[in-house]
């Protein structure tokens, strides 16, 4: 009876979990798509005033297609997150190594040429995960991004790569503490970075200051 | 995009009401009478901060912008007065009831608009009963913004009245006009906004430094004398010959505004 009781509680609040993170993170996301609405609905209305010239009128239209870009792609965001909490991840076995060296590579000359060091830590060989390759790929490609996005020319942003209790762990950070901090737009992002590393099985772990994000994904062959 | 720039260190920008209005393309201002007004705004989202500057410019307020909320603190103890605080709820590091929690307290009269995507009634009393003057939910237009901020900005004319007078000195804000005893003064905007930072602060001696951030919304230079131009048309302008000066120089600190 009693070990009935205790084998149910822990399913309960794993799935209570994963719907309050679920409900948060829509929440995370209407409120970021209410930035550029804002945006749109007054720049649309104000190209329309009177009294704007053509000067005005092309500059607020300008703006309005920058912001329709900035919704669309926030609203592709949480379709993905839909995705994420509806369709199970199709996990194959990776090499994380093969992966990470297109992706590493982009963002190394991305943060160098903002005056950000990148230095990378990767173990000489990596053993396969288990996971799907187009989610694995989101979520290291928004926290890369986001660690560039929140730091400044003359930080370090360090990418170590290990292998832990059964899975092997990325982990991007910058240890320069009251740094900016990631806005409504980038917490999507980094929302659906934790939806798609969660759905294959593996772990995540988010600091914002100093900023920290750890992607973990499971060994295929389980604990070595 | 937006023609910002860096304040100081804290994540803030600072954008100037003066020259906001000849930036081109801008809709012409729909009210003058609350213009050089000091507005900050405290939004995470850097470019609907950006845009709302720059269309609160255009209308010529005096703006700057910070993005979380241990930067508006710091910004609100700083030596700026502000009018009016624009204010997201959803900050980083403090969120925005937290701020008007501890920002009431200290400075009760100073306005304050709150801005959310949240649209919840238990959202709006909380920001009202925590010291918000008005709440406004996202997405929302511009022109709603800014008739809030203009009927805000109206209740606090208490504070800065529409016409000022030191001895036979008047200036009328709404009206833009300035007079001594009965003879019409044409000032250039520039002069008119020394001559009304001026008279807001009679028989307080401000100093070159304090003109330069206020009127120009620039750091002090000292390699520039414009200071000492501008208070050289302004004076010209104000005491003529044989009538009692009004504009005076300190030495060593800048100038003082007096009847006496």
């Amino acid at each position: 009876m009693h070990s009935g009781t205790l084998e149910l509680c822990p399913t309960t609040v794993v799935k209570n979990d994963e719907l309050g993170r679920f409900c948060a993170n829509m929440s995370q996301g209407l409120h970021a798509l209410a930035q550029p609405l804002t945006i749109l609905r007054s720049a649309l209305a104000a190209s329309t005033a009177p009294g704007v010239d053509a000067v005005g009128q092309r500059r607020y239209l300008e703006l309005s297609a920058q912001h329709v870009e900035r919704t669309c792609g926030l609203f592709e965001c949480l379709q993905d997150l839909v995705i994420a909490s509806q369709i199970e991840a199709d996990c194959v076995p990776i090499d994380l190594s093969e992966v990470l060296a297109d992706v590493v590579q982009d963002q190394k000359a991305v943060l160098q040429a903002s005056g950000v060091e990148f230095r990378v830590v990767l173990p000489g060989s990596l053993p396969l995960v288990q996971g799907d390759v187009a989610r694995t790929l989101q979520a290291l490609s928004a926290a890369l991004k986001i660690a560039a996005l929140v730091s400044s020319p003359g930080d370090l942003v360090e990418f170590l790569v290990a292998t832990r209790s059964g899975f092997v762990e990325l982990v991007l950070q910058n240890r320069r503490v009251h740094g900016r901090r990631p806005n409504s737009s980038e917490r999507l992002s980094l929302a659906l970075a934790e939806a798609n590393i969660r759905s294959q099985q593996g772990e995540y772990e988010l600091d914002e200051d100093p900023f920290r994000v750890s992607l973990a994904l499971p060994l295929q062959d389980g604990v070595p | 995009m937006y023609d910002c720039t860096p304040l100081n260190a804290v994540g803030s920008t600072s954008t100037t009401a003066n020259e906001g209005h000849e930036q081109s393309g801008q809709r012409a201002p729909v009210f003058n009478s609350l213009a050089g007004r000091r507005i900050l705004i405290v939004e995470d989202d850097e470019s609907l901060a950006g845009f709302l500057a720059s269309e609160l410019q255009s209308n010529h307020f005096a703006v700057d912008m910070v993005y979380d909320g241990e930067a508006a603190l710091h910004a609100l103890q700083g030596e700026r007065l502000y009018d009016l605080l624009i204010l997201d709820l959803n900050l980083p590091k403090l969120d925005g009831i937290a701020v008007l929690q501890r920002v009431k307290p200290a400075q009760p009269r100073l306005r304050m608009l709150v801005l959310t995507a949240r649209s919840r009634v238990e959202d709006k009393v909380k920001s009202l009963q925590s010291g918000a003057d008005d709440c406004l939910t996202k997405p929302f237009s511009f022109e709603e913004l800014l008739a809030r901020v203009q009927a805000l900005l109206r209740r606090n004319t208490g504070l800065i009245p529409n016409c000022s007078k030191v001895g036979d000195l008047t200036l009328d804000r709404e009206e833009h006009r300035v007079e001594r005893n009965g003879r019409r003064i044409d000032l250039t905007p520039r002069e008119f906004a020394i001559l009304e930072f001026m008279m807001r602060n009679s028989r307080r001696p401000i100093s070159r430094a304090t003109l330069l951030e206020e009127v120009w919304n620039i750091p002090f230079d000292p390699s520039t004398n414009i200071v000492d131009v501008y208070m050289k048309y302004v004076r010209d302008k104000v005491d003529l010959p044989g009538e009692p000066k009004l504009t005076h120089t300190i030495r060593g600190v800048g100038y003082e505004l007096r009847d006496a």
